[in-house]
């Protein structure tokens, strides 16, 4: 009986512990617990110092940060057991999945009751929240993709400018494999290649969430992707020994890449060499110029214990001042119109502005159509000698398989 | 007198047996009925509703059962279960007889070579799946050690990339599982051969048999219980296979659902798409398939082994 | 010939770890090097996994160390118990119990994953609070497997032993604690050792019901590292070194245990 009562006197040190320190906050504080993911460890010390001006604003609230490794299925995790964070972000693609599932907190009474102005949000990084009259979260930011140089392997090629076109493209990547170097790490992802579809006249999904995919042009787009692969002129960071594609352009593993804003503080922190060798510029042209943009939002649960503050944070965090701050450090530009794009991020802008540049689809199933793509389409490189477009009809294929029916 | 006394005396040692036998029983027996008995009707019932995050919507029978075993993608996951299990428990389990032989012989530094094969088996899963996908990264050390040994990567059908090639993954993790797990069924058998009288043995050699023959026909037929234990629990291990699966494959099992697990499916359909009735019936056909496993391995191996009687 | 084949596979299966060692400790750039010696060793990597990541390496620790802690204790008790009562005390149903409890070893986790996971969001247990480290005891409190192998030890301890006690008038629960428990203690032993081993290295449960950063666990951590750092593999290496250390010394110092008890019992029975 003698190791009972050490369990339980081990068990009652435990929660000693572990109350002692939130029983320390002042009376008045209000904690708020926000749950976000994060690419690099330098895009976390942005929003930390962004949650700090908040703060300083805000006396009466504080903010706890948790970075999930796996957000998605960690907020489902706090949905079931009705604990979600006060405010954490939410991802375009499955928002609507959220919302179907009625965990969301409709946010219109309070942007009513604020008085905030909508008008100043792009439409389209607003519409994967909306659901009829109702919105479930606040653009946080945008982000296109863009392509990214590495000048020092270009000069090595005897290349100046990025490539402009796929054509341009197409002869940069012989010059520079002739020098036995990658010329573009590209993840065989629908959100990397998606903007080729694009590029190439074609897209991801209509207005009313139908497939576009099959489209001759969408599919144009990924036979010119896939080719790539098979000439060795495009790799994923797979195959680089790279756990994503920003890696392998930091260890100067290939010349192009093309990723978003999120990719600066990154190469920051681990690979400041090539940083500083790094030139940016819209994607390369084929039919016209196209990218994919993404955008995530802030949004509150319905069994959020602190809807009030909840709010307060988001209004900041989303209106002029609160995304001034964040995107001041380059991690993504603004989602507002009223906040001007920071120095250094021009392209970014520019490529976000360009009409052909489309935000992911976003309706409930639309995971599992990425999921059936990718899983496709890596398997149909792996092997040396694909056929590129047998290999685009059959991820175009399984992907329709997967487009969620009616 | 007398003997009515003793009566007694044994009647209320008889009782108090019971008394302390029910006593010690029923915090565990309470835990088992709540914990693993309750809990396994629970998921029976829940597996029979539409049940989403905010709870049960509808009951839909046997609609969930019907939509997993139509989804190709758990069927695969079926199908990738059964095939790392049957690979891996006979690789796992000849490879650990294999080694307690090795360091059953009174050879010098025998303890040294047993703490190191039992190595592998006492680091966490997360630890050292995440090790190995970096010693067989493209560019990692297994590679390197083919290079050496004159095998071009790049040339291989699939360049190297065995965890991102869906045709080697599986493998690739079956290599490793079989490799940590050895481990643990060499002591095992080690526990049994100890136990095995060596007199058996020296007489059938001295009878003229060869070493091959006493193998054969005298030490596999004692080390049945060990068998037993080994395939049975490498069998039921083997098929909850998951903390490997995610950490290589992501939550999708890529590339192409070759490392999509049963368990894997499961999380997915809980934490992804939060179809908790759904994971609940994929849940109850995991038990069925464990279940019927373990009841053919009993008949195989007779019932003998089961309550662990030589 | 032997002897090579014994060294071969050591080589196999101790070399990957002190390459995790060695990876630790190089700089980011020699990484992928083959070079088993870092030319420029350093400690940044620890560093990192003891600063003000959140949440860092002593909070992992101090975390797993009390889980498992408290599961070894719960594990030894009950199995003790029950063990005994199905081995030598008889009383109606005794039987039928232990069939009963033979069949939970079948019940397979990911059942209960979704049961499970409701009845602890019923109970108010899946939080951020401390009462979160209720959920993963009650997952974790009962082990079937360890109540048939405690049985079975205490089947093979000879009957004299007890007999000699009786006649001297003591009672079941006497004979429990002063006979059979102190027989049994390395079997006793080797259940600690293996279900701390095994609450250790679980990842399965963590990552499920822990809902704090300040309550995952090492391997949870070493998920999480993997999604936040990608392969900067140094700092991911110095978590995996540091958290097979300690299961390392425990089973350096029980590893007789283990060898010797545990499986003959267990087998044998």
């Amino acid at each position: 009986m003698k190791k009972i009562s050490i369990g339980a006197g081990l068990l009652a040190l435990a929660l000693a512990i572990s109350v002692a320190p939130s029983s320390v906050a002042a009376d008045a504080v209000t904690t708020i617990s926000v749950s976000t993911w994060g690419s690099s460890p330098s895009e976390t010390s942005a929003l930390k110092d962004a949650v700090a001006t908040f703060e300083s604003r805000n006396p009466t609230i504080k903010v706890n940060l948790i970075v999930d490794n796996d957000h998605g299925a960690q907020m489902a995790a706090r949905f079931a057991s009705k604990t979600p964070n006060d405010v954490f972000y939410l991802d375009a693609g499955i928002a609507q999945d959220w919302a179907a599932q009625g965990v969301l907190l409709d946010l219109m009474p309070a942007i009513t009751a604020a008085k905030f102005n909508l008008t100043k949000f792009n439409a389209s990084y607003l519409k994967p929240f909306q659901s009829g009259t109702k919105l479930f979260g606040l653009p946080k930011d945008a982000n296109p993709l863009v392509l990214e140089g590495n000048t020092t392997l270009m000069a090595a090629a005897g290349i100046k400018t990025l490539p402009k076109t796929t054509a341009e493209f197409a002869a940069h990547a012989k010059k520079l494999m002739a020098q036995n170097i990658t010329p573009m790490c590209v993840d065989a992802d629908i959100n990397r290649l998606g903007a080729y579809f694009v590029a190439f006249g074609g897209g991801l999904a209509s207005s009313t969430n139908k497939s576009l995919l099959s489209s001759a042009t969408s599919k144009a787009g990924l036979e010119w992707a896939m080719s790539n692969y098979k000439s060795g002129a495009f790799k994923t960071p797979a195959q680089l020994s790279a756990g994503w594609a920003g890696e392998a352009f930091g260890k100067a593993k290939c010349a192009y890449t093309m990723e978003g804003a999120w990719l600066d503080p990154y190469l920051k922190d681990s690979f400041p060499d090539v940083y500083d060798a790094m030139i940016k510029g819209p994607l390369p042209k084929a039919k016209q110029a196209g990218s994919l943009a993404f955008t995530a939002a802030y949004a509150i649960g319905k069994d959020s214990p602190n809807p009030k503050e909840a709010w307060t944070f988001i209004e900041y965090m989303t209106g002029a001042r609160g995304m001034t701050v964040w995107t001041s450090y380059g991690v993504a530009i603004p989602s507002r119109s009223d906040v001007s794009i920071p120095l250094g991020y021009e392209v970014n802008g520019v490529v976000a502005k360009l009409a052909t540049t489309i935000t992911t689809p976003a309706f409930k199933g639309w995971g599992d159509v990425v999921g059936a793509f990718n899983n496709e389409a890596k398997k149909q490189i792996q092997d040396k000698n694909f056929n590129a477009k047998k290999a685009a009809a059959a991820i175009i294929a399984a992907a329709e398989a997967a487009w969620p029916k009616g | 007198m007398q003997s009515s006394k003793k009566h007694s005396y044994r009647l209320s040692r008889k009782k108090s047996e019971i008394l302390v036998g029910y006593g010690f029983i029923s915090i565990p027996m309470a835990l088992f009925l709540f914990l693993s008995v309750g809990i396994f009707f629970y998921a029976i019932y829940i597996s029979t509703y539409d049940w989403g995050l905010i709870g049960p919507t509808e009951n839909v029978g046997l609609d969930n059962y019907r939509r997993a075993l139509s989804d190709p993608i758990f069927l695969k996951a079926i199908r990738n279960s059964l095939k790392y299990a049957l690979l891996v428990v006979p690789i796992q389990s000849a490879l650990g007889l294999f080694l307690a032989l090795l360091v059953n012989s009174k050879i010098k530094g025998s303890k040294f070579f047993r703490s190191a094969f039992y190595f592998p088996s006492i680091a966490s899963s997360a630890a050292i799946t995440t090790l190995f996908i970096f010693l067989m990264a493209p560019d990692g050390v297994f590679n390197g050690m083919l290079k050496f040994f004159g095998v071009d990567v790049s040339n291989l059908f699939n360049q190297g990339a065995w965890l991102s090639d869906s045709r080697t993954a599986l493998y690739s993790i079956i290599g490793l599982n079989a490799w940590t797990t050895s481990g643990t069924m060499m002591l095992f058998y080690l526990a049994n051969l100890q136990t095995v009288d060596s007199q058996y043995r020296e007489a059938a050699i001295t009878d003229g048999a060869s070493r091959r023959q006493v193998f054969w026909y005298i030490t596999m037929p004692l080390l049945k219980p060990a068998h037993f234990f080994v395939v049975t629990t490498g069998m039921i291990g083997a098929l909850q296979l998951y903390d490997q699966a995610i950490l290589a494959g992501g939550a999708d099992g890529s590339p192409d659902y070759s490392l999509m697990t049963m368990v894997l499916y499961i999380y997915n359909a809980c934490f992804r798409k939060f179809e908790f009735g759904y994971a609940s019936a994929i849940g109850v056909i995991l038990f069925v398939i464990i279940f019927s496993l373990t009841i053919l391995q009993k008949f195989i191996f007779g019932s003998s082994a089961w309550r662990g009687e030589n | 010939m032997f002897y090579s084949m014994l060294i071969f596979y050591s080589v196999i299966t101790v070399v990957p770890f002190i390459w995790s060692v060695s990876t630790s400790i190089k700089p980011s750039d020699e990484v992928y090097q083959s070079n088993l010696i870092p030319e420029n060793p350093t400690v940044k990597a620890y560093a990192t996994v003891f600063g003000k990541i959140q949440p860092n390496f002593q909070t992992l620790f101090a975390n797993s160390l009390f889980i498992a802690c408290v599961v070894v204790v719960l594990h030894l008790i009950f199995a003790a118990l029950a063990g005994y009562a199905f081995a030598r005390l008889r009383f109606p149903g005794r039987d039928a119990l232990f069939f009963v409890v033979l069949g939970c070893m079948m019940v397979p986790d990911q059942l209960r994953l979704v049961p499970m996971y409701q009845l602890l969001v019923k109970m108010e247990l899946i939080n951020t609070g401390p009462t979160n480290y209720l959920a993963i005891f009650l997952v974790k409190a009962i082990s079937a497997a360890d109540v048939f192998l405690m049985r079975q030890y205490f089947l093979t301890i000879p009957r004299e032993l007890e007999d000699a006690a009786k006649i001297d008038g003591a009672g079941p629960f006497q004979l429990f604690s002063k006979i059979m428990l102190p027989n049994a203690a390395p079997v006793l032993a080797t259940i600690a050792i293996m279900t701390f081993q095994g609450t250790w290295n679980d990842l399965f449960w963590p990552s499920i019901v822990l809902q704090s950063p300040n309550h995952w666990t090492l391997p949870f951590g070493i998920l999480q590292f993997k999604g936040q750092f990608s392969t900067d593999w140094p700092p991911i290496m110095a978590l995996v070194v540091l958290s097979t250390i300690p299961i390392l010394a425990l089973y350096t110092f029980g590893q007789r245990y283990i060898i010797n008890v545990q499986l003959s019992s267990s087998v044998k029975g």
